[in-house]
């Protein structure tokens, strides 16, 4: 293939949000290389438990989250593509009366900002809508039926088809080494295949790894590599349909499309490491929560785990914009969990900024200059 | 020639594989996504050679150049309850 080493811009990147910057770029006509140093997905982005949801604790993420949302319901459509999106809903299970408090009042909060409302479910309702659910110690749960699930591996193939059919330039297994820096700006990315130039900017959409490149150019960011772990059982007919949510011990299960149970569950052993090593202590953890709470599942053969990244920021919120330090330099990362469903917008607005210059509101509060300002964004709720 | 079927959990056929490297996937993490090949109760181990050594030829790569995806626990089925037995050794 002929490929130019010179574009208006580079991402560093080939999962979903380096793919969706490009796609909205090259929509609006500019000129995009991105470069990927294993296959494209291969980061977190074909790792991760695939669920969307608007209602987080904090209303700058609820709105981001919200705008996300909406563009998830129609981006099949638009991408002339499958994204296998389905409302699903999620179901939060609370242990404690003040966490289901915290929730009436954070829906107030959600109302206001014009977010689908879910509902609170008490005992009996519960029981009676979900017979497979051990109640015992639930004080009652949250059902937010407009959030759902996607297909990860079919999103990313839509934004990497449209890439393709717009002239981006995705470029697998090459590896960025280093931003070159000249008078105060980024002009280039070093790799084995040559010096990439961008005219316009550098973007860095590497997940964790934009740390590590943002330093070579002399930029501090406070992402860590948290590891993740889940796993997945062999198919069944779909009886969860829910995201299943159990707050007490921060694990949840599901059912996927074709009726695997995906589970999930916090562990002492997610700490920062860029390994993905899986460990033998989260299967029998996140078994443990999940029988408890759907005890048929105890019947239901596991088939695989594995292990990924939370791009994990001090405020567990992600990082998008220019950096202020060296110019023509923008990162959109730090998405500590939930960077898949917020690529659609988080695309849309990147690529508004970068080429037209304008910084949409709903984006404005995860400025990379955050951390240095200390205008952290606050979670209202913390739940687990 | 009838059908052929390379990946038995999954039911996927030569010809599936085959067009998809037709289309462009030349990478077996593709391939898996793609088709769902390894994904069912066996995790690949029927499957991904045979698909490796097919995307091998169609692709014109050596077999030795296919990067297998990585295999991982467990090495069979384990039903859920037994996991949520096993004494937890707190880390
Ligand atoms: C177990 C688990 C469950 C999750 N569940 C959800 C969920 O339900 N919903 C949700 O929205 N999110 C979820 N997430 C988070 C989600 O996966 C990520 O936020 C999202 O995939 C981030 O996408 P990304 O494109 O920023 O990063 P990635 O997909 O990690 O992509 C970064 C890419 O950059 C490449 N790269 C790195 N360094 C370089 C370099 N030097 N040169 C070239 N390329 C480089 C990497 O190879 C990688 O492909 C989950 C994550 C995990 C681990």
């Amino acid at each position: 293939m002929q490929s130019s080493r010179r574009s208006d811009y580079i991402i560093v990147g080939g999962g979903v949000v380096g793919l969706s910057i490009a796609y909205h770029l090259a929509r609006l006509g500019a000129s995009v290389i991105v470069v990927e140093r294993r296959y494209v997905g291969s980061g977190s982005s074909t790792r991760n438990a695939a669920n969307a949801r608007a209602h987080f604790f904090n209303r700058e993420a609820s709105l981001l989250a919200w705008e996300s949302l909406k563009r998830m319901y129609r981006l099949g459509r638009v991408l002339g593509y499958n994204t296998l999106f389905v409302r699903r809903g999620y179901l939060w299970l609370f242990y404690r009366e003040e966490h289901l408090e915290g929730m009436r009042s954070y829906m107030k909060t959600w109302r206001e900002l014009g977010i689908p409302e879910g509902r609170i479910l008490d005992v009996d309702e519960l029981a009676r809508r979900y017979p497979f659910l051990n109640l015992k110690g639930i004080v009652g749960g949250y059902l937010a039926d407009t959030n759902g699930r996607y297909h990860h591996d079919a999103v990313v193939r839509a934004y990497w088809k449209n890439c393709i059919k717009l002239g981006v330039q995705v470029l697998e297994y090459v590896e960025a080494e280093k931003i070159t820096v000249k008078s105060g700006r980024a002009v280039g990315v070093e790799t084995p295949v040559g010096l990439l130039e961008a005219d316009k900017a550098i973007i860095l959409a590497a997940g964790p790894w934009t740390r590590i490149l943002a330093k070579t150019a002399g930029v501090d960011l406070p992402i860590e590599p948290i590891r993740k772990e889940a796993m997945v059982t062999e198919p069944l007919k779909i009886t969860i349909r829910p995201l299943v949510i159990n707050t007490k011990v921060n694990a949840y299960a599901q059912q996927t499309l074709r009726g695997e149970v995906l589970l999930s569950s916090a562990t002492p052993l997610d700490v920062p490491t860029w390994s993905y090593q899986h460990t033998y202590q989260f299967p029998l953890r996140a078994a443990k929560a999940m029988v408890e709470t759907i005890p048929a599942l105890a019947a239901v053969n596991w088939l695989r785990q594995w292990a990924g990244h939370y791009a994990t920021t001090p405020d567990h919120n992600p990082v998008l914009g220019y950096v202020d330090e060296v110019e023509g330099l923008a990162v959109a990362s730090g998405f500590s969990g939930h960077g898949f469903m917020l690529a659609p917008a988080v695309g849309e607005y990147m690529a508004l900024l970068l080429e037209k210059g304008y910084l949409h509101p709903v984006m404005a509060p995860f400025s990379p200059g955050r951390f240095r300002e200390g205008r952290l964004i606050k979670e209202d709720l913390v739940i687990g | 020639m009838g059908k052929v079927i390379v990946c038995f959990c999954e039911d996927v056929t030569l010809e599936e594989v085959r067009r998809a490297v037709k289309e462009g996937y030349r990478d077996l993490e593709h391939l898996k996504r793609l088709l769902g090949i390894g994904t069912g109760p066996c995790q690949g181990k029927q499957c991904l050679v045979t698909v490796a050594k097919i995307l091998a030829e169609e692709a014109g790569f050596d077999p030795s150049e296919i990067r297998l995806p990585t295999f991982r626990p467990p090495a069979r089925p384990v039903p859920l309850g037994v996991l949520a037995h096993a004494e937890l050794e707190e880390e």
